[in-house]
């Protein structure tokens, strides 16, 4: 039998007696006096009145298993004459059982004799028995000081025989101070049972003895006659037999501080053949009520809020009793508010204790970015807190907050662009119908944001803690390991690595806080977000009419542009980060993400070329007639990628002279280098600055560690570069204040390298200048004494040596797009460079001249569109830009975008044939197109296979059981799959 | 269904019956508590419990669903740990490996002509859903809680997995609340601890102590999960080694183990650290020349420990917050020992109340050997005599089993002993009389490591352990010796401790994010 608990809704046995899910009774016994209103009272007595025959007890089982039931033999020892033993003792021993659901009526007979002859010519001297206690006992368990038994339902008789006040106890738990101004009245009766009139000679209060309740041992006490009125005096002196009178006793108020024990009695002093005197016990513990209040009026109103706001209530618990919050809801109307809301409070959690007296501050932000889409068409948004708690009255605390988030629109025919950049970001907005396009400032008046990111630790309640662009560069120099560098770059090598943060506790010490770059990509997508509405509600109102948009808005749609080389988990996580900033979620496969709402770089540098090839205004190829096939090599080297297409432009001519309505876009190859940028440049002279640094430190006595610098400097964070210098040096003593304050330096030769960079496309000759104090030294190298400084001088000379040659090793990039695309170099029309790496003149100069050397005199001539050409042609704006061109093809007013890609296998896809020898599986060569596949067998059955691309391990796979051969289908980059039977596998990067 | 009233004992009677919803077979009194069950009927375990008599009456024998976080009969939370939820393999106290079922409940009489063979049952891809899968992690260690394989990987995500079924229960990994959890470098490697609704998982870095109510009782939800995470007590030390619970007089403790970052095996300065289950801590103790991740010994409620020498270190549990070792056991002649985090010390009591230590080592000519003693002896001698006996293994010793209970010819797991090594695992009768009668599991030749990550289990059936490529079921000791084992193919890829538990007749191991279950069936000749 299986069976629900009423509570948890565990399963349950039908033998169980109590819930092994949440430990409630599963049997549950209630029982009444039979065809009697009176219910019997917590202590279960009952009085036995005069001329009764017996009393009839109804037991029901309420529960959802069985119960037992029995009368031991024990409890009819102990009972009185009176009670009819030998008709009880029919149910002696004899179990019953109780189905759910089921009455049971057991009868308890009184000897009539007996009990009338308690009442009639009562000999005072003997002592009779006047209370029969008597049990059941239950299937359910009691633990005792001698072990676990059956738990007893406890029934006690009590013959009324003298006057007896009824309560003659009263235990007042706690008494609100509020309840005693309100008017409280103890009511007391007085019965007279007895055969005979008995005369009151009248009431009293006296103190009694007591001790307050463990729960208040603290109480100080407050005598009796302070706290109640004196009993009135007696108007009718005889109380007849059977009669009863009641007394109302009123508290009095009086001023109060703390908590008060109050133990006293109600006296009556009767005559009644020899007198007599009886009382009723009045005990119990007052104070203020604890409950929980606030100051805050109702509704809480917060107009005009422009962007996020922290506010604070205080929570007071005004009683003498501690409270606890039991629970919290935010509720939007009657329902509970969404997960992500515009409205969070925090300070307060549920279980929390608020002391006699105490405060708490809790507070609550209001999150314009997660306010939900369907209250953008209205002014005020209202949410509605809750705040539960165990203390007195309603026991809940609840206001209203009404805030005014203003209406906002969702744009529609505006398409964003997002150029995401190693480097810098920019957001670009494009309206095709009424050819406007606006860059969107982004940082103050600059249209790109640095993609950069610092953690600040700690902040107050709400505060974000994290600083972007300009103002995280300017904190890096606080704690350099807390920057973020080239984000995308670690996301596109290793989306696994930690961001390890430093930060300082209360006490002092320095703790990590540790995130993965997925997380951090969310933030700063969502930043990009952030800063482009905000950017729009500054908008002169020229620019706001040409983009057909109000002042406040909400993107919901976004193109980003991204690397070309890029595998699935960067595709993965650009698609996360977009959806947790509230972008594209209606997309929700990673392929329709990246096909609908994705560019490579240069790609869309290309898109905005035509763009600005068609713009009237535009000084770009002045001097080249338009044609109607136009063949552009786009090669942009951003700060950590280098990417290169070949893009076909049809109909330009045609469509300038209004023959066409639609210029065509034809994407024919695309090559790229994940792992190479202008960063890399940096790290070339970072690397110059440590050598002669190095050496300047070596001849004063105190060599630096340049080599660690060097090696940090390489790392793109704090966190991948702490956990290999742990692993270099397990033992050493304080490895995070050594490793912090390498990665420091590094920072420091990697900034000033990059400043001197942009100053050696200029001049002949840099000095950069660093203290000679606090560097990490070798072991036994002493800090110079007095400060000084280094100065480290690099020539352009050298600098563009080096250059070249890094540049000459990518111009297989060229050959290979243009191979793809099946081009020869003489019908190459245009040469487009973009991107931070190209503003490097050197880095144009080895491709053009290489490009140069392929073609022959008489080719027609070249288009070059580089920056600084003053053609008006924006390198910067151009890749957010081309984004949002991609966005519009759909719309076929202009411009019609088409891939026509010989996608094909870059690298050769190999097995290991022995330690150092590698052999490519047939059909999967360097060139295959793709998608590609190919049958591997083994040569005896295994469960695993690994694949190598370059000697280098790339991907593996492991099968639940040995096979014998597999197939291997390659769709794309990074997208490898095993297929053996009803198997099928994806490989698990390496 | 009624009840009946047992008027000598003063007590409900009711027949004793299997606790799982949907079965109430009618089973068979064990009138012995702490004791695992078998249900002919549904082919499940249950735990049988028994509890104190009320004033002088029968003691209540009361069948409990594994399941439940409550007793059923009393209504009280479960505090202690369950019979049926063996296999805590690093946090046993006693680190014996053995399937305590004396009785012979789960695999019944012991018969030449019954003999057992494994069939695959289940198999569970990821304990994680595709998009909360983690690069680089897999399932380093398996528990049983309060009937639910408890699945923990190395970046200490937990999960529980049903092991009848291997269904998953938890519907995501849970995760560590609000703090870095174990990186790749540091992973979670070996089994937690688990009393009551409480699990504690160590780390190098950082210890999680967690009530998993909330998640083990389907009504519990809404209350906030109750945790500690516990940090080294200095940047250069780590948390090393299993952690281990104590069943103290007073209730459930634990003891974590702490040592010097930079020392030779992870063992330098090892302190010992006392914690309540809610990760309050109470004390710490340190052990200098520790060599072996600690055992506890219930009867006598002592924490033992060996030192280089071969010396026994005894601290009692009755007073955790200012702990105060008894006087060392010295041994003459002296047992080298090297130091080792893997649990090869373990505590062997027999129902006589006899209490064997057991300590394998390796020995200066390369083979392993096995020293046992006799703690009660030792301590009434005031020295321990070591017998020692070469076993002819060979290979670095990784793990050791050794069976519990007496020796008698129904107590197959109570004569076997078990060792693993990077070259095989090897199972010998107990009494080592003629330790060249072996057998052994090797794993693929293709394979680096050919021994196995985990502690062999021992049971009624023989000993079970995984190896590269395969399971392994060795039968030395038992009527049916004389087979060579019996064996399954596994996945080769095994490059870590996965975790091998049993339930029931179930076996359960990790596979790489995953889970497999092999099932014991039995054949019966005529």
């Amino acid at each position: 039998m299986s069976i629900s608990c009423p509570n948890c809704a565990a399963t349950a046995s039908g033998w169980d007696r109590y819930c092994g899910g949440c430990g409630t009774p599963l049997a549950r016994l209630r029982w009444h006096l039979h065809q009697d209103s009176r219910e019997l009272g917590d202590d279960g007595r009952v009085a036995v009145r005069r001329g009764s025959h017996g009393l009839r007890l109804s037991v029901v089982n309420e529960g959802v298993v069985p119960a037992g039931l029995v009368l031991p033999a024990e409890a009819l020892e102990a009972l009185p004459p009176w009670v009819d033993q030998p008709r009880l003792a029919q149910l002696q021993e004899r179990a019953i059982t109780l189905e759910p659901g089921q009455e049971q009526i057991i009868a308890i007979p009184f000897g009539a004799r007996e009990l009338e002859a308690l009442f009639v010519g009562v000999d005072r001297q003997a002592t009779p028995v006047l209370e029969a206690p008597i049990y059941l006992l239950t299937t359910l368990c009691q633990l005792s000081p001698d072990g676990w038994s059956p738990r007893p339902l406890k029934l006690s008789l009590v013959v009324a025989r003298e006057p007896w006040f009824s309560p003659a106890a009263s235990h007042y738990r706690f008494i609100p101070s509020a309840r005693l101004r309100e008017g409280l009245i103890h009511r007391v009766t007085l019965h007279n049972e007895s055969a005979e009139d008995v005369s009151l000679e009248g009431l009293s209060l006296e103190e009694h003895p007591g001790a307050p309740p463990s729960w208040a041992a603290d109480a100080e006490h407050i005598a009796i006659e302070a706290l109640l009125e004196a009993p009135p005096p007696t108007d009718h002196p005889v109380l007849r037999a059977g009669e009863s009178r009641s007394f109302e006793l009123r508290f009095l108020s009086p001023e109060l501080q703390g908590l008060r024990f109050f133990s006293g009695r109600l006296v009556c002093r009767y005559t009644h053949r020899e007198g007599g005197r009886i009382q009723a016990l009045i005990q119990g513990v007052l104070g203020r009520a604890p409950t929980l209040i606030c100051d805050a009026p109702e509704p809480i109103g917060h107009p005009s809020v422009e962007r996020d706001e922290v506010h604070s209530l205080v929570l007071k618990n005004p009683g003498d009793l501690p409270v606890q919050v039991t629970e919290i809801q935010v509720l939007k109307g009657e329902e509970p508010a969404p997960g992500a809301d515009w409205f969070h409070l925090e300070g307060l959690t549920p279980g929390e204790i608020i002391p006699p007296g105490g405060e708490r501050t809790v507070h609550y932000t209001l999150a314009l970015a997660d306010r939900p889409q369907e209250e953008f068409d209205q002014a005020w948004s209202s949410r509605r807190f809750r705040i539960h708690h165990d203390g007195a009255g309603a026991r809940v605390l609840e206001r209203s907050v009404d805030a005014q988030l203003g209406v906002v629109q969702v744009p529609t025919g505006v398409f964003m662009g997002i150029d995401f950049g190693t480097s810098n970001s920019m957001v670009v907005l494009l309206r095709p119908d009424t050819r406007t396009h606006l860059a969107l400032p982004l940082e103050g008046e600059s249209l790109q944001l640095p993609s950069l990111m610092y953690y600040q630790g700690a902040t107050a309640p709400g505060e974000a803690p994290f600083l972007f662009g300009t103002r995280a560069d300017a904190n890096a120099e606080l704690n350099p390991a807390n920057l973020v560098r080239s984000i995308k770059s670690v996301i596109s090598r290793s989306p696994e690595t930690w961001y390890h943060f430093l930060e300082r506790s209360p006490e002092g010490a320095w703790r990590r806080r540790s995130y993965r770059p997925q997380e951090l990509l969310d933030r700063f997508i969502t930043e990009l977000r952030l800063r482009a509405e905000r950017a729009v509600s500054g908008l002169n109102m020229q620019q706001l009419r040409a983009l057909r948009i109000g002042p406040k808005v909400r993107f919901r749609q976004a193109i980003f542009s991204h690397p070309v080389e890029v595998d699935a988990d960067m595709k993965a996580a650009l698609m996360q980060a977009s959806h947790a900033a509230g972008l594209n979620l209606q997309l929700v496969s990673t392929q329709e993400f990246i096909e609908e709402r994705c560019i490579d770089e240069a790609t869309s540098a290309a898109l905005a070329y035509v763009y600005a090839r068609l713009d009237p205004s535009s000084r770009v190829g002045v001097e080249h007639p338009l044609g109607d096939r136009e063949r552009v090599l786009a090669v942009d080297i951003g700060g950590g990628t280098t990417d290169v297409a070949a893009v076909e432009l049809q109909d330009l001519a045609s469509f300038w002279e209004q023959d066409v309505e639609q210029v065509s876009v034809e994407l024919h190859a695309t090559a790229g280098d994940p792992l190479w940028g202008g960063d890399d440049l940096d790290l070339l002279l970072a690397e110059w600055i440590l050598d002669d640094l190095r050496e300047q430190s070596a001849r004063a006595g105190g060599e630096i560690q340049a080599q660690e610098i060097f090696q940090a400097a390489g790392f793109r964070s704090f966190g991948e570069y702490f956990n290999g210098y742990r692993a270099r040096h397990p033992a050493r003593e304080g490895a995070l204040e050594q490793a912090q304050a390498l990665y420091n330096r590094a920072v420091e030769v990697l900034r000033k390298a990059e400043a001197a960079k942009c100053k050696l496309s200029e001049l002949e000759r840099v000095e950069i200048r660093f203290s000679d104090q606090r560097w990490p030294r070798q072991d036994g190298a002493r800090e110079p004494e007095g400060a000084g400084e280094f100065r480290v001088a690099l020539s352009r000379e050298r600098f563009e040596r080096a250059v070249r040659e890094q540049a000459r090793a990518r111009i297989a990039l060229l050959e290979r797009a243009c191979a793809a695309a099946d081009w020869d170099w003489e019908s190459l029309s245009t040469v487009l460079f973009t991107g931070q790496g190209t503003r490097v003149p050197c880095v144009r100069e080895e491709m053009l001249q290489f490009i140069a050397g392929q073609r022959s005199e008489g080719a027609p001539k070249l288009l070059v569109v580089q920056p600084q050409d003053r053609s008006g042609f924006d390198p910067k704006r151009c890749v957010g830009m081309g984004a949002s061109i991609w966005g519009t093809r759909e719309d076929g007013e202009w411009i019609k975008v088409r891939r026509r890609m010989n996608r094909e296998l870059t690298h050769d896809v190999q097995t290991r044939w022995g330690p150092f020898h590698f052999r490519t599986i047939p059909g999967l060569e360097r060139g295959t197109a793709l998608p590609a596949r190919a049958v591997h067998a083994f040569r005896k059955p295994r469960s695993t296979l690994e694949l190598f691309r370059d000697g280098q391990l790339h991907m593996s796979f492991t099968f639940p059981e040995p096979v014998s051969q597999v197939e291997l289908v390659i769709a794309g980059p990074g997208d490898i799959r095993a297929l053996s039977g009803d198997l099928d596998l994806a490989g698990e990067p390496s | 269904m009624s009840f009946s009233w047992d008027r000598d004992n003063r007590r409900f009677v009711t027949r004793t019956r299997c606790p799982w919803p949907g079965c109430g077979e009618p089973t068979e009194p064990f009138h012995q508590g702490g004791m695992i069950g078998w249900c002919e009927a549904c082919e499940r375990p249950y735990e049988s419990t028994l509890l104190p008599p009320a004033q002088g009456g029968a003691p209540v024998e009361w069948n409990v669903c594994p399941t439940s976080v409550y007793n059923t009969f009393t209504g009280q939370a479960v505090r202690g740990y369950s019979p049926v939820d063996w296999s805590e393999a690093g946090g046993a106290p006693d680190r014996a490996g053995c399937a305590d079922d004396a009785r012979g409940s789960v695999f019944g009489r012991v018969s030449a002509k019954r003999s057992w063979s494994i069939a695959p049952d289940w198999h569970l891809d990821s304990i994680a859903p595709e998009e909360q899968n983690r690069v680089g992690d897999s399932v380093a260690a398996l528990g049983l809680m309060r009937g639910r394989v408890l699945v923990l990987s190395e970046r200490g995500r937990i999960s529980f997995v049903d092991p009848l079924s291997g269904q998953l229960l938890s519907g995501r990994p849970i995760d560590w609340p609000g703090f870095p959890t174990p990186d790749s470098e540091n992973p979670v490697s070996f089994s937690p601890v688990i009393r009551g609704t409480w699990v504690v998982v160590s780390s190098p870095m950082q210890a999680l102590f967690r009530d998993l109510a909330p998640q083990l009782t389907p009504g519990a939800g809404q209350g906030a999960a109750r945790w500690k995470i516990i940090l080294p007590s200095s940047p250069s030390r780590r948390l090393v080694g299993p952690p281990l619970g104590l069943d103290t007089d007073a209730g459930p403790r634990v003891c974590l183990m702490e040592a010097e970052a930079s020392s030779q095996a992870g063992l330098g300065d090892p302190t010992l650290r006392f914690f309540e289950l809610d990760g309050r801590e109470l004390g710490s103790c340190s052990c200098q020349g520790l060599v072996r991740p600690p055992i506890f010994e219930r009867q006598s409620q002592q924490l033992l420990w060996l030192d280089a020498a071969g010396f026994v270190h005894r601290l009692p549990v009755a007073d955790l917050d200012s702990p105060l070792p008894l006087p060392a056991l010295p041994t003459e002649p002296l047992l080298p020992l090297r130091a080792s985090l893997h649990p090869t010390f373990c505590l062997a009591p027999s129902q006589s109340g006899k209490v064997e230590l057991w300590v394998g080592h390796q020995q200066s000519d390369g083979q392993v050997g096995l020293s046992r003693c006799d703690l009660a002896e030792s301590e009434r001698r005031g020295e321990v005599r070591w017998i020692t006996r070469p076993v002819g293994a060979r290979g670095g010793l990784l793990a050791m089993s050794v069976g519990r209970g007496p020796q008698h010819p129904q107590n197959i797991a109570g004569q076997l002993v078990a060792i693993s090594t990077d070259q095989g695992v090897f199972s010998f009768p107990k009494d080592l009389v003629d330790a060249m009668e072996h057998q052994s599991a090797r794993g693929h030749d293709a394979a680096d490591h050919r021994g196995s990550w985990d502690q062999p289990v021992i049971c009624d059936v023989g000993v079970l352990t995984r190896v590269s490529g395969t399971l392994h079921l060795m039968g030395t000791g038992t009527p049916w010796a004389r087979e060579n084992g019996r064996r399954v193919s596994l996945p080769l890829r095994y490059p870590h401790s996965q975790g091998l538990v049993l339930y029931g007749r179930t076996l359960i191991y990790g596979v790489s994010m995953g889970l497999g279950a092999h099932r014991l069936i039995l054949e019966e000749s005529p």
